[in-house]
């Protein structure tokens, strides 16, 4: 569900950043894993939050950040893909997340109308 | 079809790194909750400028969030003002309870929301007075996934979790436990009749947030609410305007 409250901001977000008399055709984002957001989720919910604006039909490119964490226990830095992480050389869950929680809108590909 | 996984959907992304745009490409490099982070910055500067400490109180349903607001209302009565905004899919069942504890509440029904958010927040402010409440407690829709990523203009969040939900809940829930200040078990009184292990339970905690502050309380028999108010008095309100420190 919050996933559709994520796609309202990011077509306000794209909006405000959209020159007058500019349509999207598609626009980049960037999930991180750390944040739980499930990107096919996202996805539909950008569709109907796009609906009846400068957005509407606009391809979503979704490029998903792997998250780094530092281990707890053994200090090792390692990447995952899911939300939580467990470190491969001992196997202790989670550690001090460096990177992952990305939610971000990239660029937009624009044309005039 | 996916090329990836064969699940035969041609837009579901499955991509690391997707293709490079085609067109005139702008870049923008912006939080997609943006419109959500600036006003919680606006609400936050609203509580400090009240020299109000506003925690976030997040947890599954029936953790003992709305008990531990009533023990803390009665508690802090005499010291400190606290009033409290209410979310929750629908009834006003917990704002009548903050009531009749004695403090000021509004309540926000969420309908399908699953989650409060900052322009929630804000619109509850304009029927909440603000003037003499030192503390300000959001408890949040009952829900160990949504909350986490929506910033409220708190200065406090805080875990609220008991024994009853097992003791893996950090594992299994980690953005929440992640995102906490301070994490508080509540009902301890049920320890001995529970097969929770609270050294696996602390361990969980340490491994997905070693930097948040620990906590445990019993709300309905008052243990715990002693060293919950020095917490919150520790983390120092705002500081009001006349330039002394917040919290009493």
């Amino acid at each position: 569900m919050h996933e559709l409250s994520i796609a309202r901001s990011l077509v306000a977000a794209a909006e405000r950043h959209l020159p007058a008399a500019s349509r999207v055709s598609a626009l980049r984002v960037a999930v991180g894993a750390a944040t739980g957001i499930v990107p096919g989720a996202l996805d539909l919910a950008f569709r109907a939050a796009a609906g009846g604006t400068r957005l509407a039909g606009a391809r979503r490119i979704i490029d998903r950040i792997a998250a780094r964490s530092r281990c707890g226990a053994c200090a090792t830095e390692f990447s995952f893909h899911d939300v939580l992480g467990t470190c491969p050389a001992c196997g202790t869950p989670g550690g001090v997340l460096l990177a992952g929680d990305e939610l971000a809108l990239r660029s937009l590909e624009v044309f005039d109308v | 079809m996916c090329d990836r996984c064969g699940c035969g959907h041609a837009d579901v992304p499955h991509v690391t790194e997707g293709p490079p745009l085609r067109g005139r490409e702008i870049p923008i490099h912006q939080r997609m909750l943006d419109d959500n982070d600036r006003i919680a910055r606006h609400n936050r500067e609203h509580f400090a400028a009240h020299g109000i400490l506003s925690v976030n109180l997040m947890g599954a349903p029936g953790a003992g969030k709305t008990a531990l607001l009533e023990a803390t209302i009665r508690a802090a009565a005499g010291r400190w003002q606290v009033a409290a905004i209410e979310g929750d899919q629908a009834t006003q069942r917990d704002s009548d309870r903050i009531a009749a504890a004695g403090a000021p509440v509004e309540q926000i029904e969420t309908g399908l929301g699953c989650h409060l958010d900052a322009h929630q927040i804000h619109n509850a402010l304009d029927a909440l007075p603000l003037g003499g409440i030192d503390v300000l407690f959001i408890e949040n829709v009952g829900n160990l996934v949504c909350p986490a990523l929506f910033d409220l203009g708190e200065h406090l969040r805080v875990v609220v979790t008991s024994p009853t939900e097992g003791a893996d809940k950090p594992l299994k829930y980690p953005p929440m436990f992640r995102a906490a200040d301070l994490i508080v078990l509540n009902k301890i009184d049920l320890l001995p009749h529970l097969p929770f292990e609270l050294d696996e339970w602390r361990r969980y905690v340490a491994a997905i947030n070693p930097r948040a502050a620990v906590l445990a309380t019993a709300a309905t028999t008052a243990a715990g609410i002693g060293d919950w108010l020095a917490a919150l008095a520790s983390r120092g309100g705002p500081v009001k305007s006349d330039g002394h420190a917040g919290l009493p």
